[in-house]
């Protein structure tokens, strides 16, 4: 294992900027690498992950491209926009600046298109944001925040999903979404990726005094579905159920301390115990089989530092073959998630 | 993120299975109009297809750290219906050299969280003050059986990264290149590019 300081990588080589882009290769082996690249700096309390893409110029987008739309699709679900979501708990009149990074990484012009869903605390709606063509090899900064302006998007949103289409191969577009205030010691993050699915299998979930999770399941297909959101608890033997219709790019919006809280009835009738403190969660489909069309993000904060931190689920594609046997679950798994 | 030659399989997959979810589907009416008019006798349903045979599983995760200031926490979620996953959390060193920690057993649809620096205890005092990598040894019938990630917080302030545990692509792109991107710095305006203490980058 080599742990190495971008910073002095870039120094030794002369270069100077202050964003980019990074390719790594292998001669051989290269299924055995495995790559992490964070920025930190604990004097302020800041951290954050770049995400790293794999990039296979055999792929092919038809076997990439889940809602069959023809474009390469990237979705960011949870990109914390200026004004944060009071359920955030970041101190009063924090003013976070959300922004993309967007790069070419083929050597070719690429054509791409932001659009989003954004939400408030008592509406939500969809907005075209601007059109982009990258030269070969270009990393471009969009400033979200400034798109806030009461034309593209509401002053006082506290949420977008954001959705990037563009003409490229897979992964030969590739983009990170960050949200932090000035003194970068409030923010967060939400990956961009491609993937769709049936079912996604969820990481750990907190609520107790100093956390609160806040989960999102989106519908990325070109069709209305159903989303089943089952919240998971007492070691695994209890279950709590949501089912929502979405329709295409909706989301399903859920803090999972306000279920509790407020002892929000599921499917069932069945209220979460007040003492409960965390668990993991499961979300299918219900009107897609084979590939699916949902994707999801998860956001944990922590008010006794402030810090946001973001869990993928794991995509799981269903094999409905195994009829009357535990649904089995293929060997496949997704992102690599960042802070 | 899927490997590019798992993302391949997973969408033939996939469509396979779709396409004889189907072909079954399409084909019920007839099968049912034909029971009402012939009336079959009584057959008992297929026994419920086994699960494919647990095999030996491995996940990878990049980054464990023990060093002062930080603490690294990993969570270990079970995602099979049923059954329970014994893993064996193994630490790697920067020298490769391998640690097992004491196995952990997570019930089905469970999540388990341990400290990595309570785990080694004093059983191995080598790595206290280090940093490596993880290696998840379990069985199970496939490799999304367990959903495995690792915390890494800066002790005391607002510091923290989620690392996934990924597999291992056995295949290897022609030419035998493989390529990554990202972004080496973060942008601009949040950060001048002095303000950031560190970039780290794990190979």
């Amino acid at each position: 294992m080599n742990r190495l300081s971008v910073r002095q990588l870039l120094e030794s080589k002369g270069l100077s900027g202050s964003y980019g882009g990074i390719h790594l290769s292998a001669a051989g082996h290269a299924g055995s690498l495995n790559t992490l690249h964070v920025v930190f700096d604990e004097n302020v309390g800041f951290s954050a992950f770049l995400k790293m893409f794999d990039y296979d110029p055999r792929a092919k987008l038809s076997e990439r491209e889940y809602a069959a739309t023809g474009t390469w699709t990237l979705r960011a679900p949870m990109l914390a926009l200026s004004t944060p979501d009071p359920a955030l708990a970041f101190p009063f009149g924090t003013r976070l600046r959300p922004q993309l990074l967007i790069r070419n990484a083929a050597a070719k012009p690429i054509d791409a298109s932001l659009r989003f869903t954004w939400r408030s605390g008592g509406a939500s709606g969809k907005a075209a944001g601007p059109q982009l063509r990258l030269l070969p090899y270009e990393t471009r900064r969009i400033d979200v925040a400034a798109l806030q302006d009461g034309t593209t998007l509401p002053k006082d949103a506290n949420w977008a999903a954001v959705i990037l289409t563009s003409n490229a191969l897979p992964d030969e577009l590739m983009a990170v979404a960050v949200s932090y205030d000035q003194e970068l010691k409030y923010g967060a993050q939400t990956p961009f990726s491609d993937q769709l699915a049936f079912h996604w299998a969820g990481s750990q979930w907190q609520y107790d005094p100093h956390h609160d999770s806040v989960i999102t399941v989106g519908n990325g297909g070109t069709k209305p579905t159903t989303a089943a959101l089952t919240i998971v608890y007492n070691q695994g033997a209890q279950k709590y159920e949501l089912e929502q219709a979405l329709q295409p790019d909706e989301q399903m919006w859920i803090d999972v301390g306000k279920l509790i809280r407020e002892h929000v009835v599921d499917k069932n009738g069945k209220t979460l115990p007040q003492d409960l403190t965390f668990g993991s969660y499961d979300i299918r489909d219900l009107g897609n089989k084979g590939i699916g069309a949902l994707f999801e993000g998860k956001i944990m904060y922590d008010t006794t530092y402030g810090h946001v931190t973001y869990g993928c689920g794991v995509c799981c594609a269903y094999q409905p073959l195994s009829f009357g046997g535990i649904p089995s679950e293929s060997p496949f798994r997704e992102p690599p998630a960042m802070v | 993120m899927l490997r590019p030659s798992l993302r391949r399989l997973s969408f033939f997959l996939s469509l396979f299975c779709a396409t004889v979810t189907f072909a079954l589907l399409f084909s019920q009416p007839a099968w049912a109009q034909a029971t009402t008019q012939y009336a079959p006798p009584t057959r008992k349903a297929p026994p419920p297809q086994a699960p494919p045979p647990a095999v030996d599983q491995q996940q990878f995760i990049s980054y464990w750290t023990t060093e002062t200031g930080w603490r690294t926490q990993l969570e270990l979620r079970n995602n099979q219906a049923t059954g329970v996953v014994a893993v064996t959390p193994v630490l790697r060193a920067t020298d490769g050299s391998e640690t097992a920690l004491a196995s952990v057993t997570v019930q089905p649809q469970d999540v388990q969280s341990f400290d990595v620096e309570a785990a080694i205890g004093t059983s191995a005092p080598q790595l206290i003050g280090a940093y490596g990598s993880v290696l998840l040894r379990y069985r199970a019938s496939s490799f999304s059986a367990l959903y495995a990630v690792a915390m890494v917080h800066g002790v005391g302030h607002s510091v923290a990264f989620h690392i996934d545990g990924v597999g291992e692509d056995q295949s290897e792109i022609t030419g035998g290149a493989k390529a990554f991107g990202g972004f080496p710095t973060p942008p601009q305006a949040i950060t001048s590019f002095s303000a950031i203490k560190e970039k780290l980058l794990f190979l």
